[in-house]
This record gives C-alpha cells, structure tokens and sequence, in this order.
C-alpha cells in the first residue's frame, strides 16, 4: 500500500504552502505586539501568547499532514459520519459549553479550551460536497433542499448559542457550494434575496435578544451607543485610521496599546496591523490571505474530482468569510460579531481548524489528477 | 478566473482600507491624540485669611469624598444599607441615589479617616474616594461673621471669603499627559504640565486680640442684659483700618449651616439703623463749622420745644434749663441739638450728614454693604431735621458711626474704612499693601478741637463717665435709640456708645451697641458704656498705651485683680477659684481638668472680667505653665483634632498630607518652646 508518491508530492501546491506560511509568520509577528505588553494576557512571559498559537500551529500542521496522506477521498466517503459527528459535536457544546462574551462556543478538553465551531465548518462543507457530488451536471430546485437543511441545522444551533458570527459562514458557504455544483444562478440570487428580506427580519424580531438587536443596531450607527456596543468599533476605526499610510510603527501603536480597543489581540487583531504598521501593513495582510484563498479556490478549479473541486470551494468561501466579516467589522462595514481573522487572530481553534482545511486541500491538489499504471 | 473573483470580493475592503487610513487618516489621528491626551485640572491651595499678626485665622487641608458610580454596583440595597450607617445618611434616600440609573456623583462630603475604614471593611464595589480641599478656621467663631466661610470647592460664599476670593482661590492648573484607556499616565509620554497658581494669604487688619476682648466683653454684656444681640467695631481713627468687628451672636465657619442667615450677617457693616443719640456730634460739629453755636454759648432748655406740629422732648423731665452747648451734649439734650439743626437748615444739614459719609456706603472692602437712608433734600422737612438731630428719622451702619467719630478723632478727614492689609503669596513675601485712603476733609482744624473738647466733657462731666478705664482721657458720646416699631416708636431700644481714646492722641475709636437690653436702666450711659470700658481697657493694655494720669492706687487695687492658676483643676474648683479673685469662667471643651487659661494665670485682669478656662478632652496631658509645653500625643487624630490638641498645649501645627495622623516630629512627651511647629504626616489608611 502506497499512500504516497513522488508524484503527489511534487503536485503539493508550493504557492499555498509558501502565502500560508507568511500568513501564519505574520500573523505571530502582529501577536506578538498585540500582547506582549499586556500582563493580563501574558502573565510574566511576554511570548506566551505567541507560543500558544504556535503550537496551535504546529498541531494545525500535523492535522493537515494527516488528510494530505490519507486524501479527500476517504471523506467523501464518510462525509456523512462528517456532518452527524459536527452536528454531535456542536450539541455537546450546548451541553458542556462555556460562555465567552455572551457566545457559548468553548468546550474544555483536557485542561485546554477549543471552540469547536471552527472545526464544525470544515465538517459542514465536506458534508455539504459530499452530498452534492453525488450528481453531475445542473442542480434542480429539488435537489437544493437537502443541501440547505444540512446548511440550516448547524446554523440554527450556532444561533441559539448566540455565536452570530459563525451564523454568518455558514450561509455564503452553502450558497456558493450550491452555485458551483450547478444551480441556477438566479435561484441563489433569490435565495440571497429571501435571506436578506425574509429571514433575515423574521429572525432578527424572533430569536435575537436584545443586546444582539443593540450590535446589529450599532452596526448600522456606531455613533448610537459611543460607550457601549458601539464603542469597539469606533475605536477600531480611529486605530486604523490614525495608522495612516506607514503606521506608527511595530509596537507603537497608542490607540491599541493603551487599552482604548478592546479585544486588540482576538476580535480586532486587524486594527493592531492598521494602526501600527499603517496601509501598506493592512494591504500585505489581506493579500498574503488573499492569496491563500485564491490559491485554494484554484486548486478546487482545476480538479476534475467534483468532491474535491466543491470541498475547496466551501473551504476557500469560509476563510473568505472570515476575512471579509473580521476585516470588515474593524472597519465599521460589517456588523460587529466575534469571528477570528485567520492566522492573525489569537485563536488556536481556528488556527487548527484553517491549516487542518488548507491540509484537505492540498490533498484535492496532490490527487487532481488520475493516476494512470 | 478565481484570482479575479477574490480581488473583486475583496476590492470593497481595500476600498474602503484606503478611505479610512489615506483619505481620513488625519481626522483619525487628531481623534486619536485627543483621546489620549486628555487635560486635568490641578487644584490651587487656597491662601490663608491671617490677622494684622499673621495668626491664622483659615486654611485649607484636605478631605475625602466619596463618589459613586451606580453602574458599578452590584447591588444598590444592600450597599445603602452598609454605607447609610457609617455615613449617617437615609437609607432609603441612599438607595435611590445608587439605582443603575443613576448619575455618577458624589454622595458624601467631609468623611473622617474613621469612616472610610469602615467603609472599606465593608468591601462596596463602585466607589472612589476623592480628595478635596476642606476649609478649616482654626479659631473657631472668631470672627465667624468677619471671616466668613468657603464651599469645599475652594469657593469662598461668605464675609471676606467671598470678599477676597479672586485673591485667595488662585488659578488652576492644567496637566496634559498621554493617559491609557483606564485614565493612567504613561510613563515616558508627553506631558504639557502648567502648575497651578496657588492663592495668597489675606493678611486683614483685624488684631485677633482685640477681637477677642470685643466678643468677650460684648457676649457678657449680652447676657448680663438679657439683651438680643449686640455688636462692637474698634478702628485706627488714623488710617482707617479696622481692628476688630463683633457681632453677637457668634457663628462658627466650620459649621456655618447650623447658623441662621441672619445670624450670619456682619450687621455693623450689612446693616442699619437708628442711630440716637450719638448722632449729635455731627449737628454740633455742622454748627460749630458753620458759626452758629459755639461750646460757650448758653441755650435754655424748657424740656421740648415745638416744631411744626410736632413736640421733641428732652429725655430729662422738665429740661435741663440754661446750659452751654458743651453741657447740653454731655447731658445729651434733645431740644438743643433739634433747634440748632433747624438754625442750620435743610441744605446745610443734609451737606454735613453726607460729608460725614452717610447716605452712602463707605467703601469698606466687605461684601453687602448697607448705605443707611436718608430723606431727599425735599421731603427733608422740619420735624426731619429736628429729629435727624437726636439720631431719630435716619438709618446708618455701626461702621458709618465709627468713621464719623473717626473723623472728629483723626483731625477732620474722613478715612475710607478697610479690613484687607495686605496679600503675601506662600512665601510670605509681600504682594500688594492697602494703602489708607482719605475720602475727604470734613471740618475745620478749629472746628474739629472744639468737638473734641465737647465729647471728652461728654466722659468726664456727662452721660458717658462709665465708659472711661481708669488712668485714660475719652472722647465719646452715649446713644439711646428708640427702636421703630409698627409706625411709630416702641419700649425696645439699642443701648450705645461710641468713643475713641487716648483723647489726646487717639490709637483707636470703639462704638458698642447693644440691642435691646431688657434691663430697667438702659441708657447707652449704663448699658454700653461699661462694654466700651472693658474693650478700651483692655486694648490699651494690649497696645502698651501708658495711662496719662496717675490712678489711685486705691482704685486700681479694686479694679485689677491677680489670675489665679486653676490649670489642673477640675470645673467646680476652678469656677471657685477665680470667683474668690472676683474673676468669672468661660469653659470651653468636653474635659474635666483645666489645661490651658486665657489671660495667663499670675497676670492682672479686671474684676468682673471673664477668664477662659479651657477643658480639654481626656488624652490630653496635663500641662504645666510657663513658657515649655509636654508635646502631645497627635498620632491616630484626624487633622482637626491634632489641631486643637496641638493649640490647647500652645503649639502649632505644620500638617502635611490627609486622613489621619501617623507620625509627628518632635515625639510626644518631649518638652519644647511654646509656639514650637509640630510637623505631623497623615494618611488614609
């Protein structure tokens, strides 16, 4: 049994290794900024917060090293067993979870906390390819109903645990995986459609309480409520602006150092780029992930494995999410909820979850074509 | 294909990156700085109100606030009902104060080193303790009404407080530091700093002495009158500064809420009234300037005359017949002085009444002056002017008398009246020095000897012999007014005299008035003319004046006696003690043994005259007289407190820091000079 060649190796994306590599180097270098001068954070060694993400890293790099050995296949496969061990998975959150800024989405396994959630996704889309790569050719009305129930349970449950953030990946996910497999492009309009105009009141008069009512409000009129919701935002926005086009320099950023921007090293790790290392330091970051993204996207493209082609899809839309909801609530264009910037933001789960679905693609990469004996 | 897919999703983030940090960067960065660099204000030390000898008569230390933010509290209830008690505030009230939705504020002043331990042992989330600048008088009610107080944000409200307060609050400063987010300075940041300038001490002209000897004397007389209030004013007749000015009853600045506004007022200077018969001097004076009268010239008095419809008696039944001018005033004779104004007539009256400063106010550096009232020259018609003679009809200040009598003391000039010295910065280096102002000459030089002459007859041969101290020459005059009641004129009356001395070389002019005295005998002559006897006495004493005439030593035997030295006695023994040398007590603290007295004892004080005798409370050591102290145990007092235990042992305190004391240089139990600075730290907890 040879689960590896030559040839596969020789087809691992260069180019997606080297932009995640930077991404993932860049996003220590900001870290480390962002927290070694906050004791609360660090305790006595400014580098603890670095070297949590780099193990978190580290593990991300053995995950992913496991699914480019063992290849997408075998999740095609068991992409049901997938999606009922997330499903499982985010109801045991519900069950033992805990609670962080109101969201409950972290789960304590074996001394270390991990949101689940971040993993979730990827199971979500695996699940999601799956099912749609069952067929060829166009998608009928019909056959988008299953696809969007599979979207909508772990989606319902991410709401009733009040992380609207993730909420928020999972819709274009699904809607992007729907198009690419062949639905009418109209269809997922409307589909955007409904959201926006139906679902989208409904649920905000139906299920949000009244403190995501005031950030999805805030969102719209940062200058509502300057010292509560909209606080963070309006500060974020003055760090990066005051960044100007060079910054103030590595460290030397007043707004973020000096405590006026909360969660500076999680949620609004962007501000810390903008504000210190100035436009040109934001624009690299969002092209090193742009890259990464693109890269992914290329490597679903160019396969002629529909599973393979759709799960890089889906993987490439949730770190695109993830970019544009992050990036964009630090600017003030987005609603403010708490979703990590990937590779930048101090978040491990995510950071094993990312490199774990950049790990599938890869693998989409070294298998994209058929092996001919 | 998919690169041009992500740039395109992405363009929207890049466009709106470039708007906010190329486009707007510099709006961004100016609200960064501002909120950053936030300006705080540094607060001034308010200046010291002394007297003429630099005896401080108000300072400020520090006190604590405690100010609330009811969002921070995790439960209004049950942090009312643990800080109502400590505080002694209404739970109930307090609660409300303390509901989320509350504003932030302050919600107790003035709170003692004790109850902040308290409240700290009750662990309430919220709170901040603020330190502001306290008042403090360390002479208690001298001088209370005079001195006026201060709000505790370095406001003065009240008297020379208000007065003075551009002078004494000084100007705040200003810091400008980079803060963090929690309101921090960062170490190492920029920092514009502009000290505050502090205020300067108002060195006033009052003499802390004389003060003192006017408030005994008057809260005596007061008392023993049954009387409702009184005041006394001592003046340079020179120069127009203003000894001392009395006012009974007292008020305490430390706690001036627990007087009545009225009680508040300095009425020598706020307000008027009828003057009586003092007021004859200035007819005389007019007559005499005018070439109407003179002191030998003989007037008969039937016991009234007639004006329009109108009868002015004399107060003497039946009148005093023939008699000179100068007789007429000793025996301070209606009918005379009512006929000479009506020789005067109107104009000539109503211009001498305005050049003596009446009708006006006298630019006296005090707040809320009264100018008295006068008729208009128009409705000034006979009876007025008749009545106007006798003091009758018109109202004027206790301090307008004063500067009148002044005048005829100091040679003719009219002085404008002041209280303010001088302004010394911390140094105690001299800022600004008021300078005496003339406001204009009156009479005549021959002129004024010749009132002069009438108003020493007035102490030696008239109405106003009780008001002479044994061994001194007096120029005075008694007044007995009626007080208006409803219309007309009642029983009540307000007994005065107004005088200065020595007669021929005056150091300073003294007016007493006491309001309705309830005695039987209530001429100015019986009533105030004692009080001004013992101020007098007592200032010439003070002022090291030597008596011009030698006083019998029979005389002087009777009048002085020895203090004797009840110190470490206890209050029944003391009182009779001094009553066997003829001398009464005043006690003053909480004690039971006597630790300090007032004057000094083995020193001669006037029979009848008070001593005070301080009681203080236990801890105090016993002190023994003489020039050395045993240096009290200060530690664990709070300021006020270490103050007058420091005063009662005669030393003086040099405070630094707030809360309570915890260390004091020199150690307690040492020996040292009186008047000795007692450096003593404090600290909250």
């Amino acid at each position: 049994m040879n689960l590896l060649n030559r040839k596969m190796l020789r087809d691992v994306d260069m180019l997606l290794v080297i932009v995640t590599a930077a991404a993932f180097a860049y996003g220590c270098v900001v870290l480390y900024s962002a927290t070694y001068a906050q004791p609360s954070l660090t305790s006595s060694d400014p580098l603890s917060m670095v070297k949590k993400q780099a193990v978190a890293g580290l593990i991300g790099l053995l995950l992913a090293a496991f699914f480019m050995i063992i290849g997408h296949r075998i999740l095609q496969r068991t992409h049901l067993m997938v999606y009922a061990g997330s499903i499982l998975l985010l109801v045991a959150v519900t069950l033992v979870g805990t609670r962080v800024r109101g969201a409950l989405g972290w789960i304590r396994v074996a001394g270390v906390s991990l949101q689940p959630v971040e993993f979730v996704k990827y199971g979500v889309a695996i699940a999601l390819a799956g099912q749609l790569a069952r067929k060829e050719g166009p998608l009928g009305i019909g056959e988008m109903v299953v696809p969007l129930l599979m979207a909508a349970v772990p989606t319902g449950i991410v709401i009733l645990q009040n992380d609207l953030g993730s909420a928020l990946v999972f819709i274009p996910m699904v809607l992007a995986m729907l198009w690419a497999a062949g639905a009418d492009t109209k269809i997922v309009l409307g589909l955007i459609a409904a959201g926006i105009f139906v679902a989208a009141p409904l649920g905000y008069f139906l299920f949000l309480d009244d403190y995501q009512k005031a950030r999805i409000l805030t969102f719209f009129n940062p200058g509502r409520d300057p010292f509560g919701a909209g606080y963070n935002v309006i500060q974020s926005v003055i760090g990066i602006g005051s960044g100007g086009l060079l910054g103030k320099g590595y460290t030397g950023g007043t707004q973020v150092q000096l405590g006026f921007v909360p969660e500076h090293h999680s949620d609004f790790i962007f501000t810390v780029i903008g504000e210190e290392l100035g436009f040109i330091g934001a624009a690299v970051a969002l092209l090193v992930l742009m890259a990464v993204i693109w890269r992914c996207l290329r490597i679903g493209m160019s396969t002629e494995d529909r599973f393979g082609n759709l799960m890089c899809i889906g993987i490439s839309t949730i770190m695109a999410t993830h970019v544009a909801i992050n990036v964009g609530m630090s600017m003030a264009i987005m609603p403010c909820t708490g979703i990590p910037l990937p590779f930048f933001s101090a978040a491990g789960s995510s950071v094993m979850a990312t490199l774990m679905g950049l790990g599938m693609a890869q693998s989409v990469s070294m298998r994209r074509k058929k092996i001919l004996f | 294909m998919s690169l041009i897919l992500v740039i395109f999703l992405y363009s929207i983030l890049f466009i709106r990156l470039t708007y906010i940090q190329v486009f707007k960067a510099s709006e961004y960065a100016a609200e960064a700085l501002s909120q950053r660099v936030k300006p705080s204000e540094v607060n001034p030390t308010r200046g010291r109100i002394l007297d003429r000898n630099g005896i401080e008569l108000a300072y400020s230390t520090s006190s604590n606030s405690i100010f609330v933010r009811p969002q921070d509290l995790k439960d209004p209830q049950k942090a009312a009902s643990k800080l109502a008690p400590i505080l002694g505030l209404d739970q109930k009230k307090l609660a409300t104060q303390l509901e989320p939705g509350q504003k932030p504020g302050i919600i107790a002043r003035k709170v003692s080193y004790e109850q902040l331990r308290s409240i700290a042992q009750q662990k309430v989330a919220g709170l901040t303790i603020l330190e502001q600048g306290q008042r403090f008088y360390p002479k208690g009610s001298l001088a209370g009404q005079l001195i006026g107080f201060a709000g505790s944000d370095n406001q003065g409200l009240e008297g020379m407080e208000a007065q003075c307060d551009g002078t004494l609050a000084g100007t705040a400063g200003l810091l400008q530091a980079e803060r963090d987010a929690k309101g921090n300075i960062i170490p190492g940041g920029q920092e514009v700093f502009t000290p505050a300038v502090d205020g300067l001490d108002v060195v006033l002209t009052i003499d802390e002495n004389i003060q003192y000897s006017c408030e005994k004397h008057l809260e005596n007389a007061v008392k023993e009158f049954g009387a409702k209030g009184g005041f006394a004013i001592a003046m340079d007749p020179i120069t127009g500064e203003l000894l001392a000015i009395a006012t009974y009853p007292f008020t305490n600045p430390n706690d001036p809420f627990t007087s009545s506004t009225k009680q508040r007022r300095l009425t020598p200077i706020t307000d008027s009234y009828e003057p009586g018969s003092t007021f004859k001097l200035i007819v005389a004076a007019a007559a005499i300037e005018e070439g109407l009268a003179d002191l030998d010239d003989k007037f008969y008095d039937p016991g009234h005359i007639k004006v329009a419809n109108a009868t002015i008696r004399c107060w003497k039944a039946g009148g005093h017949g023939e008699q000179t001018l100068a007789e007429a005033m000793a025996n301070s004779c209606n009918p005379v002085f009512s006929s000479l104004a009506l020789k005067l007539g109107p104009e000539k009256f109503m211009h001498y009444v305005t050049a003596f400063g009446f009708g006006s106010k006298t630019g006296v550096d005090f707040p809320g002056e009264a100018t008295g009232l006068l008729h208009s020259l128009k409705q000034f018609r006979v009876v007025e002017q008749a009545t106007y003679a006798f003091g009758q009809g018109l109202s004027v200040t206790g301090l307008q008398l004063v500067s009148a009598l002044s005048t005829i003391a100091n040679g003719g000039t009219l002085m404008r009246p002041y209280l303010v010295k001088e302004l010394r910065d911390l140094s105690g280096t001299l800022v600004k020095r008021t300078l005496p102002a003339k406001i204009r000459k009156v009479l005549s030089d021959a002129t004024v000897a010749k009132v002069q002459k009438m108003l020493h007859d007035v102490t030696t041969i008239g109405s106003g012999t009780k008001a002479v101290p044994a061994g001194y020459k007096v120029a005075g005059k008694t007044g007995t007014a009626q007080k208006p009641e409803g219309g007309g004129y009642g029983d009540k009356r307000i007994s005065s005299f107004m005088g200065y001395l020595p007669a021929d070389d005056p150091k300073v002019a003294i007016l007493v008035a006491i309001d309705e005295p309830s005695t039987e005998n209530r001429y100015g002559g019986t009533v105030a003319a004692p009080v001004f006897q013992r101020i007098a006495s007592d200032i010439m004493r003070y002022m090291e004046v030597a008596p011009s005439e030698q006083v019998k030593a029979s005389e002087k035997v009777a009048q002085l006696t020895k203090v004797p030295d009840v110190i470490g006695t206890e209050r029944a023994r003391a009182a009779a003690l001094l009553r066997s040398a003829g001398l009464v007590m005043a006690a003053e603290g909480e004690g039971t043994v006597a630790t300090e007295m007032v004057p000094r004892p083995g020193t001669s004080a006037t029979k009848g005259s008070a001593v005070m005798v301080y009681f203080a409370e236990q801890g105090t050591k016993q002190e023994k007289e003489g020039l050395e102290s045993v240096v009290p145990d200060l530690r664990g007092k709070s300021l006020k407190s270490a103050a007058i235990a420091a005063g009662l042992s005669g030393f003086a305190l040099s405070p630094e820091g707030s809360g309570i004391v915890y260390k004091q240089s020199p150690a307690p139990g040492g020996r040292y000079l009186k008047g000795t600075l007692i450096a003593v730290w404090l600290r909250t907890q």
